[in-house]
């Protein structure tokens, strides 16, 4: 592949780009298949998996599969685990991402299958919380969907709400808005940001129980993100957690304070200060070292930022002897994958 | 950054007052806190999921959802539009099968951008022009009234050649099939066109002359299956951003991604080859590539005997070409020419594609011809992954624009009206007599209307006191015309000089079809009901027919759509029926039993011999060139928050935080030169006129061009164009070169500064 950019042998953009499940191998089998499901015999094309199978029919027992989206190639990432089935030849395995193998038995009802369903799914909601009737997805939600099939009556594990950790909301965009408090890491908006519109705004950071959403360009919010407004990852989300304005509202109780951006208490509001007027270029607005250069880039007008500085927050409490912060100007990307360590 | 310990966006307020506040904010979030702890309490979590369930389920039995097609951009996406009936609350995806071209995906402004709907400013009544040249609301009976005699008090003096129509290339086909039955039938003109002039009528004639039909032969898919794209002129992660998803998904996956454009615009930035070019000499750097491929012998030679004609007189024409010539003249090193050139010959498919970087030229066709040969010699068309596409602008300008016929020369389906035969159909059909002279193009009409031969207009949908190029001398011209209808959401900037202005609907305000940039006819469905007494198009045409001596009788848009069939080859099998069971049907679509087309070309080309008909292009340059007193090219584009004029995404306050207002993209070593930084307010000067907007200083351009966007009225960048210097074939005029000089600004220049427009509106609105 040659290379003659203007300005010097730069790979492509997209090169750079943090994928999700992209350029994962495909999980799907490896020719047509024939299986049963629940005892009911399923015929399935190359590509497929167990959860494609299991969609074809009526099974004993219904499979939440949260993470998976069956649209635009995004995962299978096999995060939640609520998708584990049975298999006679292999045990309890994860539906969303085990091909349909030729001959293979299925039992969605199966009582370990069922149980390690259960468990998951109370994981999940062990870190959402139960704020429903404000919530923007109300009646649209598929972890509602799935609790309500499951019939959850008291999650083992409790909920967000008794743990009263609540993180403010991310209202700062015009149009998406960003409620992390229901969001169960599924991952779907990191693909739909990273291989569907290949944009590579956002990612998974932190770890263990301080993994969440967040951007690649180590901004804090939304409106300092490089976002583009084009909102797959709102069209993917299976939860309240990322929202399109305008809809947030329509299916809350109607009471007067019961909105989707009053659910939490606290929210992140918008600076106020536009974005524009020209389109920055990708390149220079993911580096640090450059933006703050008016002649790099046009911005004068929208460069000084006050609140939160992106990397005051990440140098913070950072151990002097681990390793450094890569020099985020040098190359912007490099620290997309298995992030998190720069961060508090 | 704000951070607040209370919701809501009410300013913090101090002592008794602010403890209020935030007890008063602290109940309102106590009922939804301790409901919740008492209910979990006392019931079982999973309850809580069913009550609020049902509630969820209650409140979405009140919206209406209906899957349909954008109205924005040309890409064709197909969405789930929610509505409570008074706004449109989001969009999401829609079935698989319905949404052939962008899946699940959405730019921003099909997912977000429809606060214009309900715009304060939406014209919902008909308005009139007072004796005392004061706008007043009428009634429908009184303004078509009105509309009917103006309209023929000027064809009884001076005939119906003295009436002209711009179509909207924004209202469905069936709406804009009426536009063109209406001008002849009724009006009793040929002079009816629309904005496809200003943009992409140089594509549709180059194609035509060359392979047959003037569309895209690729159908979307081909992006995304393509070993390797050229782009030229196309800012495509702006003006078409799910076209530019599909293309980095393939970049992504390892095809060549080749941008030939002068700015290094974000999907340069994506590419394996990007090469800055001086604007307004396309032909020269294409035939170059051809020149290489063919000197070298890497042309695809089968292709060449078999399926096309005039290969040698391509081979003689780009000789002239040498890499020392092209290097002078468009500023491309050799070695990018050759790179070009192998990295396309190497590949097995490559779809070219292009914008109006490529078409808004005084030699547009030419263009287009030279892309039309480099794809014939390297065998790369009809077959997948490989062809030609233009991506057309406006959501309708493939279907309404143009296949639907509201043009000065053909009837819908391109059927030439001086060709007799075909003449003698539709005056039949239409029972009238139809002149086989080619009535005036857009960009002619606004000349001719100098001379008063063309002495009442009906404009719909098209702002041209902002959109034709030179727009002092278009403003002139509407000011002198005998009667001005204009019909629109706004009173926008065109308005403002019309006699009459009818309230037409905006997409989701009606039902239709729209035809996209791959030929996919794609089902419009009215998602909530006109705002106040605005009416769709069709039905505005109909009323007018009738009070002007005709009997339209059409139902719905279905019927019209009938006659449509009946009328149009191309289109002989698209009904709605099976567009709607179809989920999208491309053209051409001879009858009831035909698949449709995916991908033009396959067997033959559209021409009498069935070959592509290759013809060599010379040199061509800018009418106007850079020179002392005017030392930079100008361009004009798009970015991604803004569409056109404006008149839809000025109306969003979201959009409007992204991009307030108008710029000039300036080089560093330019701005230093003049002594200007980002924000400073610059003059930008041409032969025609100037502006004052602010710098934005970039490296994103050349040092020898500057780039402002064409969305912004109160700094009109078409005060700066040149509306003489049209395509000889096409008339096109060249938006994209225009010699301009840049200049601090002084303070005391003729233009007002404007930095921050309201968000809402812009002047003129009202």
């Amino acid at each position: 592949m040659s290379s003659h950019h203007h300005d010097g042998d730069v790979p492509p953009l997209t090169e750079e780009i943090a994928p999700g499940t992209a350029s994962d191998p495909p999980v799907g089998s490896d020719g047509p298949a024939t299986l049963t499901v629940d005892g009911s015999e399923v015929s399935v094309g190359t590509g497929a998996t167990l959860l494609d199978a299991i969609d074809r029919v009526d099974p004993a027992d219904s499979v939440p599969a949260l993470c998976s989206y069956d649209r635009a190639g995004i995962g299978p990432r096999s995060e939640c685990r609520t998708c584990m089935v049975e298999t006679d030849a292999h045990g309890i395995v994860p539906a969303c991402s085990f091909p349909a193998e030729d001959g293979l038995a299925v039992h969605t009802d199966a009582e370990a299958a069922a149980e390690a369903r259960d468990v998951n799914l109370d994981l999940v909601l062990s870190n959402h919380n139960l704020r429903c009737t404000a919530c923007g997805k109300n009646g649209r939600c598929e972890l509602q969907d799935a609790a309500i099939d499951q019939e959850v009556e008291h999650p083992r594990y409790g909920v967000l709400d008794d743990r009263d950790e609540y993180e403010p909301i991310d209202d700062t965009s015009s149009f998406i808005q960003i409620d992390r408090n229901k969001c169960i890491l599924c991952n779907r908006c990191v693909e739909a940001c990273n291989d569907v519109q290949v944009a590579g705004v956002l990612r998974v950071e932190g770890s263990g129980q301080d993994t969440r959403i967040g951007f690649q360009s180590d901004a804090e919010t939304m409106e300092d993100s490089t976002c583009v407004s084009c909102g797959h990852c709102a069209t993917v989300c299976p939860t309240g957690s990322l929202v399109e304005k305008g809809i947030e509202d329509a299916t809350t109780i109607p009471l007067p304070g019961f909105t989707q951006k009053n659910s939490v208490g606290k929210t992140i509001e918008s600076s106020g200060k536009s974005k524009g007027p020209m389109t920055p270029k990708k390149r220079r607005s993911k580096s640090k070292s450059e933006s703050g250069s008016p002649a790099s880039d046009g911005g004068a007008p929208t460069d000084a930022r006050d609140g939160t500085d992106a990397s005051e927050a990440t140098d913070t409490g950072i151990d002097p002897d681990a390793d450094p912060v890569p020099d985020a100007g040098a190359d912007p990307w490099t620290d997309d994958h298995d992030s998190g360590g720069g961060w508090p | 950054m704000a951070m607040s310990d209370h919701e809501g966006s009410d300013p913090e307020l101090d002592g008794v007052a602010g403890y209020m506040q935030r007890a008063k904010q602290q109940a309102l979030q106590n009922v939804e806190h301790v409901a919740e702890g008492v209910a979990a309490d006392t019931l079982p979590e999973g309850k809580l999921f069913e009550i609020a369930q049902s509630i969820g389920d209650k409140r979405l039995e009140e919206l209406n959802v209906a899957d349909t097609t954008c109205g924005y951009c040309a890409v064709g996406c197909r969405f789930d539009l929610y509505s409570d009936g008074e706004e449109i609350l989001a969009a999401r995806p829609t079935a698989e099968e319905d949404a052939p071209v962008n899946g699940i995906s959405t730019c921003v402004k099909g997912k977000f951008g429809y606060d214009f709907i309900n715009s304060d400013d939406r014209l919902t009544t008909p308005v009139v022009r007072d004796d005392d040249g004061q706008f007043r609301t009428a009634s429908w009976d009184e303004a078509l009234t009105r509309v009917a005699e103006g309209f023929g008090a000027i064809r009884e003096a001076h005939g119906g050649e003295a009436l002209s129509l711009i179509a909207s290339s924004k209202a469905t086909n069936e709406e804009n099939y009426l536009m063109g039955k209406f001008a002849r039938q009724v009006l009793g003109t040929n002079s009816v066109d629309n904005c496809n002039r200003l943009c992409h009528s140089s594509t549709v004639a180059g194609l035509a002359k060359t392979y047959g039909y003037g569309a895209a032969s690729i159908t979307t898919d081909d992006l995304e299956i393509a070993d390797c794209i050229l782009l030229t002129g196309s800012n495509t992660t702006e003006a078409h951003p799910v076209l530019a998803t599909r293309i980095k998904q393939n970049v992504r996956d390892g095809a060549d991604l080749l941008v030939f454009d002068p700015r290094e615009i974000r999907i340069a930035e994506h590419a394996t080859q990007y090469t800055r070019v001086q604007p307004g000499y396309d032909a020269v750097w294409i035939n170059a590539i051809t020149r290489h491929i063919i000197n070298n012998d890497l042309y695809d030679e089968e292709f060449v005997a078999e399926r096309t004609t005039g290969f040698e007189a391509v081979r003689e024409a780009v000789q002239e070409f040498t890499p020392e010539r092209v290097e002078e003249v468009t500023g491309v090193p050799h070695e990018e020419i050759v790179s070009a050139a192998e990295t396309i010959a190497a590949a097995d498919t490559c779809v070219f594609g292009w914008t109006l970087g490529l078409t808004e030229h005084s030699h547009g066709t030419e263009n287009v011809m030279a892309m039309a040969n480099l794809a014939a010699i390297t065998g790369n068309l009809g077959k997948p992954g490989a062809g030609v596409s233009p991506f057309r602008g406006q959501n309708n300008v493939q279907g309404g624009g143009g296949d639907m016929g509201p043009l000065p020369d053909n009837f819908p389906g391109y059927q030439d009206i001086a060709d007799d035969e075909i003449r003698a159909k539709f005056e039949d059909a239409w029972d009238c007599d139809i002149s086989p002279e080619y009535g005036y193009y857009t960009t002619q009409m606004f000349l001719q209307a100098d001379q008063d031969n063309i002495r009442g207009m009906y404009i719909i949908g098209e702002n041209a006191a902002l959109s034709e190029p030179g727009v002092n001398h278009a403003e002139e011209v509407l000011e002198g015309l005998d009667f001005l209808v204009v019909q629109d959401l706004f009173v926008n900037e065109t308005a403002e000089y019309a006699d009459v202005v009818l309230p037409a609907c905006s997409f989701v305000e009606k039902t239709g079809t729209f035809t996209n940039t791959d030929r996919t006819v794609q089902m419009v469905k009215q998602v909530m009901p006109p705002k106040g007494d605005s009416r769709p198009d069709w039905k505005i045409l109909q009323e007018l027919a009738n009070r002007m001596g005709r009997d339209w009788d059409y139902a719905d848009t279905a019927e019209i759509m009938q006659e449509v069939n009946s009328l149009t080859p191309l289109y002989g099998g698209v009904t709605h029926e099976r567009v709607e069971a179809e989920g999208g049907l491309q053209w051409p679509c001879w009858d009831e039993d035909h698949p449709g087309t995916v991908r033009l070309y396959e067997e033959e080309f559209n021409t009498a011999d069935g070959k592509a008909n290759l013809q060599g292009v010379g040199y061509s340059e800018p009418a106007e060139k850079p020179d002392e007193e005017y030392p930079l090219t100008l361009t004009t584009g798009r970015v991604l928050y803004h569409y056109h004029t404006g008149t839809m995404t000025h109306r969003e306050e979201g959009i409007m935080k992204y991009t307030p207002s108008d710029f000039v993209e300036i080089h560093p070593d330019t701005a230093a030169g003049i002594g200007v930084e980002s924000g400073d307010l610059v003059t930008v000067a041409s032969r025609r006129g100037e502006i004052v907007v602010p710098a934005q200083v970039t490296d994103r351009v050349g040092p020898d061009n500057v780039f402002v966007p064409i969305h912004f009225a109160e700094s009109a960048v078409n005060r700066l164009t040149d509306e003489e210097h049209l395509d000889p074939a096409a008339a096109t005029p060249e938006f994209k070169v225009s010699a301009v000089k840049v200049r601090a600004y002084d303070g005391d220049a003729d233009a007002d500064p404007i930095v921050s427009p309201s968000p809402e509106r812009t002047p003129g609105d009202d």
